[in-house]
């Protein structure tokens, strides 16, 4: 049976004729009233800040492109022009936004945009005319620190998703060194992604900046690692996803859903990948120890390491503090940060003969992993959890066995175990489900 | 934060990104109508910035330079120094030994010592690239490898502007004819 098309219309006609006949009363029925009024509110707000933030992004975005074209029939005077008159129009709007319009979200992050778009392209076309030296990295540099701040003075999670995505961009383009300056700007960000790292990711411009927070994080670990000593980006990235992980579990919210948990999901996933990787002999054969550089000395360097320091330290306390609260999947994704500081090290000091005993504890690891997540989704009734523990228990299974000489019938017999354990988890999890709530299934 | 002092932290922002670009245009500007002209041998090839267009990347001579005898030894890697311009006789830019100190008369350039080989110091000139227009800079990289094949062919060379130690691209010739 499908339901009506607008449920708050319907709503809308169905609460007269239930006051009348007594099953809400007049006050409930207001309340219900507000509540889905102030929710189509909220949606129209989203749908108008979607449109005036992706309007600004393709009229920016264009410029830009016409830019680059580059002019040459347009003599300096001209281009000088065109450069600055978009980045002063975009200013002066920013300006009457704040005074006049500064309680509209869509203003502010149209006119934010706006104001980037602008700051890119002045900085493009002067280069340009001036055939300035420069690569991309000082490009985007100067774009990010001139635009930051409109973070704050235009409260802009677009701004800030741009920030989060460009300083990565930025990272990536660094020819040689450590990028470590990327914490700088990650600093930076981290009085409006603080409040919500706190209290959960409440709205949809919190889970849109969570989710590019969580993920340009894991996409620069490397990048500031990659530089640092020989595959500093095994301990780097199970630091960072574990830590990722335990702050999300820390810091849950009040919204169960998967896109309101952009840290734990991550996380879990990110060090589920990691450890898989890690299952395989080849992870620890090719190019080891030999990989990389050796330690490249300098202040740069050490910054990054004691941010990774300080994270492990946190995640050792919260893993700690897990597994006081039996949480035992979070106390296992924790185990992930020091486990890989503890196989990279081993690994570094060792021949690759004994590749297999690191691809195999780490088997070990993510079997482990799998099972205590589906135990704990078991006897929390969370089916998410039971059927990520079976996906990953599967993943493990499939891999291994297909990287390995096994027979036909043992990999057969293996996958018909794993499916028959997937439906009678499902099946058991259902029957408790549907006890719980007396028939009616949530 | 109330509307006022946001909009004037926003102007003060706004100050400053117009800064950015405004500096430069100034700055080089003055070097493009009072600098002296040098023509530097040019080895184009052709890539791509997402921003800020199609560009020719130029490999530039000479790159190379000795150092002043007395201060040969001071001068090391990843340092800044400084090289005075000459011509050669086909009007094309030398680079004298570079100097530690900015030269007291004469046109030199600032630039960054990169690594030693046996024919002395080699710098980084502070220019690497002209921008083109985008379908135009294919057209170039053709016709300079169609050139460089022809031992007869005319060169290639970056016209640039100096002044009191910074230099400015200003047209860049392939086969002995400007483009762009």
């Amino acid at each position: 049976m499908s339901g009506p098309s607008d449920p708050v219309r319907w709503l809308a006609r169905e609460l007269p004729e239930l006051v009348a006949r007594g099953v809400l009363d007049a006050a409930t029925a207001e309340r219900l009233r507000d509540h889905y009024a102030l929710a189509a509110e909220r949606r129209r707000g989203i749908r108008s800040l979607a449109l005036a933030a992706l309007g600004a992004l393709l009229v920016g975005g264009g410029i830009i492109l016409l830019v680059a074209h580059n002019w040459s029939e347009l003599g300096r005077p001209a281009r000088t022009v065109i450069a600055l008159a978009p980045l002063l129009v975009a200013q002066a709007l920013a300006v009457w936004v704040v005074l006049r319009r500064g309680g509209s979200a869509a203003w502010q992050e149209g006119s934010a945009i706006a104001v980037v778009a602008g700051v890119g392209t002045a900085i493009a076309l002067v280069a340009q005319t001036y055939q300035i030296p420069g690569d991309l990295h000082g490009f985007l540099g100067t774009w990010l620190v001139l635009t930051l701040p409109l973070v704050y003075l235009l409260r802009s999670t677009a701004v800030a998703v741009f920030a989060l995505a460009t300083s990565v961009y930025w990272a990536a383009t660094m020819e040689d060194g450590v990028p470590a300056a990327w914490l700088l700007f990650l600093a930076a960000l981290l009085p409006v992604i603080a409040p919500a790292l706190r209290h959960g990711w409440r709205s949809d411009r919190e889970r849109l900046l969570g989710w590019s927070f969580a993920l340009s994080v894991v996409a620069a670990t490397p990048l500031l690692v990659v530089d640092l000593t020989k595959a500093a980006w095994l301990p780097a990235l199970g630091i960072v996803l574990a830590a990722l992980a335990l702050e999300g579990w820390q810091h849950p919210g009040d919204d169960p859903r998967w896109r309101a948990r952009p840290l734990t999901l991550v996380g879990t996933l990110g060090g589920a990948s990691l450890a898989w990787y890690l299952g395989f002999e080849g992870a620890w054969r090719w190019g080891w120890p030999g990989r990389g550089d050796d330690w490249q000395d300098g202040a740069q360097s050490w910054a990054v390491v004691a941010v990774l320091a300080l994270l492990l330290l946190r995640v050792v306390h919260l893993g700690i503090r897990a597994a006081r609260q039996r949480a035992w999947p979070e106390a296992t994704l924790a185990a992930l940060a020091p486990a890989a500081v503890l196989a990279w090290a081993l690994r570094l000091a060792t021949a690759s003969e004994i590749s297999l005993l690191f691809a195999v504890a780490w088997n070990a690891y993510l079997f482990a992993l799998a099972l205590i997540f589906l135990a704990s989704g078991l006897r929390d009734e969370r089916p998410g959890r039971v059927n990520g523990g079976l996906a990953l228990v599967a993943l493990v299974i499939l891999t291994r066995f297909f990287d390995s000489d096994l027979p036909l019938l043992a990999r057969g017999a293996a996958f018909v175990a794993v499916g028959l354990g997937f439906l009678l988890a499902n099946r058991v999890l259902e029957r408790r489900l549907t006890a719980r709530t007396g028939g009616a299934m949530p | 934060m109330k509307p006022r002092p946001r909009a004037a932290l926003l102007v003060a922002l706004a100050v400053a990104q117009l800064a950015v670009p405004a500096w430069a245009i100034l700055s080089n500007e003055r070097i493009l109508r009072h600098g002296e002209t040098f023509r530097f041998r040019a080895v184009p090839v052709d890539p791509y910035d997402p921003f800020r267009g199609r560009y020719v990347a130029l490999r530039l001579a000479p790159n190379t330079a000795a150092a002043e005898e007395e201060e040969g030894a001071a001068i090391s890697w990843g340092d800044t120094a400084y090289a005075p311009l000459g011509r050669d006789a086909e009007g094309f830019a030398t680079l004298g030994p570079l100097r530690r100190e900015p030269p007291p008369t004469g046109a030199f350039l600032t630039v960054e010592v990169t690594d030693r080989t046996e024919e002395g110091w080699t710098v980084e000139l502070p220019f690497d690239r002209y921008y083109l227009r985008d379908d135009l800079a294919p057209d170039v990289e053709r016709a300079f490898f169609a050139l460089a094949a022809d031992d007869d062919a005319a060169p290639s060379w970056l016209e640039v502007r100096v002044l009191a130690g910074r230099g400015v691209g200003a047209r860049l010739y392939v086969g002995g004819r400007p483009v762009g």
